[in-house]
């Protein structure tokens, strides 16, 4: 049973939301927005793409999660210290050429964090860590909330493409969504027990380096993996499940082949459902894992995901 | 590989006159083109007098020689050494079986003409063991464990022709060949050379196999000593001879692929900065996925990439002991931690025979 510390921190609270509209494997075919054919993608475990219609809808998608998680939570905005948003494919990017100067200085966390009502909160934006920035913005939340005063933080995430865009990436089917997570001191629940990021800035030309970083995903993620649980000082059998990002199922069997662990241990259910959405993918999991009651107190959790840039980063909770 | 090497022994270390039975593509070459550009030596005349070129081909019948040609080599050849074969490993099983099994029967059939015919010596594979794992013993040949790829296979078959022939044989199993031990040289740039270099690329990501296991190789030079010391000493008909280095002078899997990486990265620093991974070492049950995964991709470079592993890597499962007995006090095989070096850098200078 995991004990929590007055200074240690967690996932308090977490909660999700995906656009209405969705289209199946064929209906994106049609539309062009996958390359490869529905059969392959179909066998690699997806079935849907989530799309937002429109870009003011999916900054409701963003509060709407925000506001959610921080009423589950309990606290009170003044309590919440700081406000991260990480957003790897902003809908909102300012036009270039004839825009005025000040476009670009219409920050998307000033306007969450006005709409929240986070007055007090240091509102910060990350980005260009491609899958792996939730899980960054946890850990710099984490780091935030054992050392300062106000005993929370506020991470939001999600991505939208453009509406008519490919949704297809290395394989992989992209939906939109949008996340939220409190992060506490002496969280009831989800303590970060440890946080591995490998980094490979030499991979920084992703479209140059395409097939190098597809043959460096495994060998990598094992690093990442294998570095996360020693560094816990877990071994790979006490991890009862893994949450994966919702990245081909494919590749989870090869993961979970090379990682020796069982395929019954990864909670691959939502990479059909969902597909994968850039960063939200281990929120969207470990909340519907909740709700389906698979998750028992004390539980040691392994969250991994790959980001461009390149990042392979592991995750350590203990429910 | 090694038959040009074998020639090139028995050209420079011994007096004999050597009969070369050259396949039509190598119709243009003139004896002292072939002993400058295939055997790398000085075309002088003493040495060219050595040589008798003839044109045919092993997969037809009277080995495609005029009949007289064929009479009149069956009179006058006292050995044979038969070091024409494919070693491509993803032929389909009948093609293998036409260059490499078809061509032995036809050679057999000739050697049993031969009248002087002291000894018809095959070069084949330590890998006729297939899946076999544990000691292999020189002795044995018969299994039922099968094969990892259809070179194996074949070599398997027509070591069986042979030894069914009443021929005075010696079959020579090969471990697998690398370059020669000095200057990293090889003429041809085969399936280890090929994985290191995409390792180069940065596109190795699955190795399958066991970590510990002990990947045998051995220098092309140091084979053709042996074989031919070998082969002259006149040893006892039916012999099978192992050619490996053995566990003690060969790197485990994991510390080859640790060896390649820091050679590369001694060798070429800009690859260095790249920063690649290397390989994981994996299951089969992984490594297939991850090929069936680029098939269904149909992506060009890594079908290329990971089909050229597949049909040799398969053998890093299978861990085996080769037993060496008939090499009878013959030098051991350098270890490979004293010329790896050397074949990487090879490979480099050369960038994978792209540049001569």
């Amino acid at each position: 049973m995991p004990t929590a510390g007055p200074r240690s921190a967690g996932i308090s609270h977490v909660a999700y939301r995906l656009p209405k509209s969705r289209k199946t494997l064929s209906a994106l075919k049609r539309s062009k927005q996958i390359r490869s054919s529905v059969t392959f993608l179909g066998e690699l475990g997806f079935t849907y793409g989530y799309i937002t219609e429109e870009p003011d809808r999916f900054d409701e998608l963003l509060l709407a999660a925000a506001e959610e998680a921080i009423a589950d939570s309990g606290r009170s905005r003044a309590e919440i210290g700081t406000l991260f948003l990480y957003s790897g494919l902003n809908p909102h990017t300012p036009a270039s050429g004839g825009a005025a100067i000040l476009e670009r200085f219409r920050y998307p966390v000033a306007k969450l964090a006005d709409r929240l009502q986070l007055r007090h909160a240091n509102a910060m934006a990350l980005s260009q860590q491609g899958c792996s920035g939730l899980l960054s913005a946890i850990n710099l939340a984490a780091r935030l909330v054992q050392t300062g005063d106000p005993p929370a933080a506020l991470c939001v995430a999600g991505d939208a493409l453009p509406k008519h865009a490919n949704r297809e990436i290395m394989y992989n089917v992209m939906s939109d969504a949008a996340a939220a997570v409190v992060v506490e001191r002496g969280s009831p629940r989800n303590q970060i027990v440890s946080f591995h990021q490998l980094g490979q800035p030499a991979y920084w030309d992703s479209p140059q380096r395409e097939r190098e970083l597809i043959a460096a995903y495994f060998p990598m993620a094992q690093r990442a993996i294998c570095a996360a649980v020693e560094q816990a000082g877990l071994r790979l059998p006490d991890i009862r499940w893994i949450v994966p990002s919702n990245v081909s199922l494919r590749s989870w069997t090869i993961l979970g082949e090379l990682l020796g662990i069982p395929a019954s241990r990864i909670w691959s259910k939502n990479i059909a459902r969902v597909g994968h959405t850039v960063c939200c993918d281990h929120v969207i999991n470990l909340r519907d894992m909740s709700r389906e009651g698979v998750l028992t107190r004390g539980d040691h959790l392994l969250l991994f995901t790959f980001g461009f840039g390149a990042s392979w980063t592991s995750l350590i909770l203990q429910h | 590989m090694a038959g040009r090497e074998i020639t090139r022994h028995l050209l420079t270390r011994t007096e004999m006159p050597v009969t070369l039975l050259l396949h039509e593509s190598g119709k243009a070459l003139s004896r002292p083109r072939l002993l400058r550009e295939l055997f790398r030596l000085e075309p002088t005349p003493p040495l060219v007098r050595r040589i008798r070129l003839v044109r045919g081909d092993l997969t037809k019948d009277r080995l495609g020689l005029p009949s007289s040609l064929y009479h009149e080599l069956a009179q006058s050849v006292a050995g044979i050494i038969h070091a024409a074969a494919t070693t491509r490993f993803d032929l389909p099983l009948a093609e293998a079986r036409r260059v490499n099994v078809l061509a032995t029967e036809h050679l057999v059939r000739f050697a049993g003409r031969c009248r002087n015919l002291a000894r018809f010596g095959l070069l084949s594979t330590v890998f006729v063991s297939g899946r076999r794992q544990g000691r292999i013993l020189e002795s044995e040949r018969v299994h039922t464990a099968g094969f990892v790829n259809t070179y194996e296979q074949s070599k398997y078959e027509a070591e069986a022709l042979l030894e069914s022939s009443g021929v005075p044989y010696v079959t020579y199993r090969l471990s697998t060949l690398v370059g020669d031990s000095q200057t990293g040289f090889t003429s041809h740039f085969t399936t280890p050379h090929q994985a290191l270099r995409v390792m180069h690329l940065g596109l190795a990501s699955l190795v399958p196999g066991l970590p510990d296991y002990s990947v045998d190789l051995i220098p092309t030079d140091w084979a053709a000593t042996t074989i031919v010391s070998h082969f002259l000493n006149q040893s006892p008909a039916g012999q099978v001879v192992h050619l490996v280095a053995g566990p003690a002078r060969s790197y485990s899997l994991a510390q080859v692929i640790d060896e390649s990486y820091d050679r590369l990265g001694e060798l070429d620093p800009a690859w260095k900065a790249r920063d690649y991974p290397k390989p994981a070492i994996a299951t089969q049950a992984a490594f297939q996925l991850l090929v069936h995964s680029a098939e269904q991709a149909r992506d060009p470079l890594m079908i290329g990439v990971l089909g050229m592993l597949k049909y040799f890597t398969e053998q890093f499962s299978y861990p085996k002991d080769f037993d060496a007995t008939n090499l009878n006090g013959a030098d051991a095989a350098p270890d490979i931690r004293d010329y790896y070096g050397r074949v990487v850098a090879y490979c480099l200078k050369t960038k994978w025979g792209r540049r001569a």
